[in-house]
């Protein structure tokens, strides 16, 4: 009797253990679900894939220590193939599928046509490296963690003309990124020529469409120029730069944040050796934390991070911690960031300010022996 | 001496059937809960390994076709003027719709010569262009690490294959057909 009772208190307990288990596997707690859209495919897609890259490496350290609020993070992903369309296409599935925030878009035109989904149902869009000042005060729930860059276009601008004496520049721009490119051309033009500067010419082109940069250059050569700025990606910027080279055209060249990759002083080579450019990410950042990030991106991924994955990782790191004190809900998201202030990133701190921007600052580097040489900080004096 | 009661009916069928039938077939129940579990489990696990490696044994296949192609350009550029190899180069890329392009570099790594024709990239210093410098290289021809191209937007690798007498042949290989595979496994595991 004695056996048969023990034998069935071991049953019992068995069940029991098991039994808890299995309900305790039922009633695990939901992921937090965070959108992130960018440009994943198509020819600008180096810039959305490396931005991709940041935040997921930043969702896997936070899942490792046990997520946000007892629950691990949900990434889910979308491409806005660099279209507005799409982006507003793809920014409705993911309210759709309940995304508590989204990380995104990489460009500027793309952020613009998303907000125009996202403000109206309330969801937080935090943009890792978007910089149009079109994009300040304009709407509740945006907010970004690359400052505009109002302050440090003035700031190159009188670089230029100042310190690098160049009274004659023609400007030569992407329209396919005209919330940047465009605003950026007149934020600068207007300055430059407040201090005497005279933009000789200004040129747009299409980077989707077929060009014939020889004939652009070649107009420009004929103004008889002093200087060239490109406010152009990565790669356009590098072919611009050889192909004035083979005209046989030696003037200073100037860039801003957008190429700074990379991609543009290896595809450059020796024609944008002394190109100088502005920019907010500091690529020999030395601070403990940003040489683990580096170790830990190209470990992970196989290649050194960009601007956009350290972007990228810093929004997810911001968004986590907002997210840890609404217990991972949506509500009450905005007021949070709205009060984050000294948050500890990669490189020094970031505070909101009350259209949730951040102020940052912004530096000048040169290219030098295929590398990116830090000259000194910008400012917009 | 005290007389030691019987339990009622009741008693006993109740104590059958919470002893006898319903703790076994819960005990069972949880057994085979647990089997099926793992079962189903190690099934998805087998199922996944067997999508990858065929996906990766089909990439591997791929990957070989365009180094052979690429090695015949190449040993063509080693036995012909920039004019003839010009021809070849647009009739192997005009039959191989899997090169997206294909690149003729001089000894100091200066585009001479590329398929299709773009006046944008004749003539420019490719020698640290970004992704020639990390791959995988055997047998002398190099395969980058995908990256996505500039020019196309697919997925891309370059494989590239030096000649004799300076210089390089590089082929742009479009790995997009196996994004859009990927995709549409994906989709189908959704659903």
């Amino acid at each position: 009797m004695s056996t048969t009772c023990g034998f069935v208190r071991i049953a019992l307990v068995i069940l029991l253990i098991g039994l808890s288990g299995v309900l305790g596997g039922c009633m695990k707690r939901e992921p937090i679900k965070i959108g992130f859209v960018a440009d994943l495919t198509g020819k600008q897609a180096e810039l959305g894939v490396q931005e991709r890259n940041g935040v997921q490496l930043a969702v896997e350290k936070i899942n490792a220590a046990g997520g946000v609020a007892g629950r691990q993070l949900e990434l889910v992903i979308r491409d806005d193939q660099g279209k507005g369309e799409v982006a507003k296409e793809v920014d409705q599935q993911l309210v759709d599928a309940g995304v508590v925030a989204i990380i995104g878009h990489a460009t500027s035109a793309q952020t613009i046509a998303g907000l125009s989904v996202t403000e109206p149902a309330k969801v937080v869009m935090l943009g890792p490296t978007v910089s149009t000042p079109a994009l300040t005060g304009k709407y509740q729930y945006f907010f970004r963690i690359y400052p505009s860059f109002a302050d440090s276009a003035r700031g190159f601008a009188t670089h230029i003309y100042k310190e690098r004496k160049v009274a004659k520049l023609a400007v030569v721009h992407d329209t396919d990124n005209a919330a940047y490119s465009q605003t950026y051309k007149e934020i600068f033009s207007e300055r430059y020529r407040d201090l005497g500067g005279d933009i000789v010419e200004t040129v747009s082109f299409s980077a989707r469409e077929r060009n014939n940069f020889d004939a652009m250059l070649a107009a420009l050569k004929e103004k008889q120029v002093a200087g060239l700025l490109f406010i152009t990606s990565d790669m356009d910027t590098a072919i611009l730069a050889q192909r004035a080279k083979l005209l046989g055209w030696s003037v200073p060249l100037f860039t801003t944040a957008w190429a700074q990759t990379e991609i543009l002083t290896k595809n450059g080579g020796q024609a944008v050796e002394g190109m100088e450019l502005e920019h907010a990410y500091v690529l020999d950042n030395q601070e403990t934390e940003f040489l683990s990030f580096k170790k830990a991106y190209e470990d992970r991924f196989g290649n050194l991070p960009s601007f956009g994955a350290a972007f990228g990782y810093e929004s997810a790191l911001v968004l986590s911690v907002a997210l840890g004190k609404t217990d991972g809900n949506r509500q009450g998201l905005r007021e949070v960031l709205l009060n984050t202030k000294d948050f500890k990133v990669l490189s020094g701190t970031l505070s909101f300010d009350k259209h949730g921007d951040v102020a940052r600052p912004f530096y000048l580097s040169v290219i030098r022996d295929s590398g990116f040489v830090l000259l000194g900080t910008l400012t917009s004096e | 001496m005290k007389k030691k009661q019987l339990p009622g009916l009741n008693q006993i069928l109740t104590r059958l059937m919470f002893w006898r039938l319903l703790l076994p077939l819960l005990l069972v129940w949880l057994v085979v809960l647990i089997g099926v579990g793992y079962f189903l489990l190690q099934s998805l696990s087998q199922q996944q390994q067997q999508t990858v490696k065929t996906m990766a044994k089909v990439v591997d296949q791929h990957l070989e076709q365009g180094v052979r192609i690429l090695d015949v350009v190449g040993r063509v550029a080693e036995t012909s003027t920039v004019d003839h190899i010009d021809v070849f180069m647009q009739s192997v890329w005009e039959a191989n719709k899997n090169f997206d392009a294909i690149y003729y570099l001089d000894q100091k790594n200066a585009n001479v010569s590329m398929v299709p024709y773009d006046p944008m990239y004749l003539g420019l210093d490719m020698s640290s262009w970004s992704g020639f410098e990390s791959g995988t290289t055997v047998n002398g021809i190099t395969v980058s690490r995908p990256f996505i191209s500039f020019r196309t937007g697919h997925p891309t690798v370059y494989i590239i294959r030096p000649l004799k007498q300076g210089g390089n042949i590089i082929g742009e290989l479009n790995l997009g057909i196996f994004q859009e595979e990927i995709a549409g496994r994906r989709s189908t595991a959704r659903t």
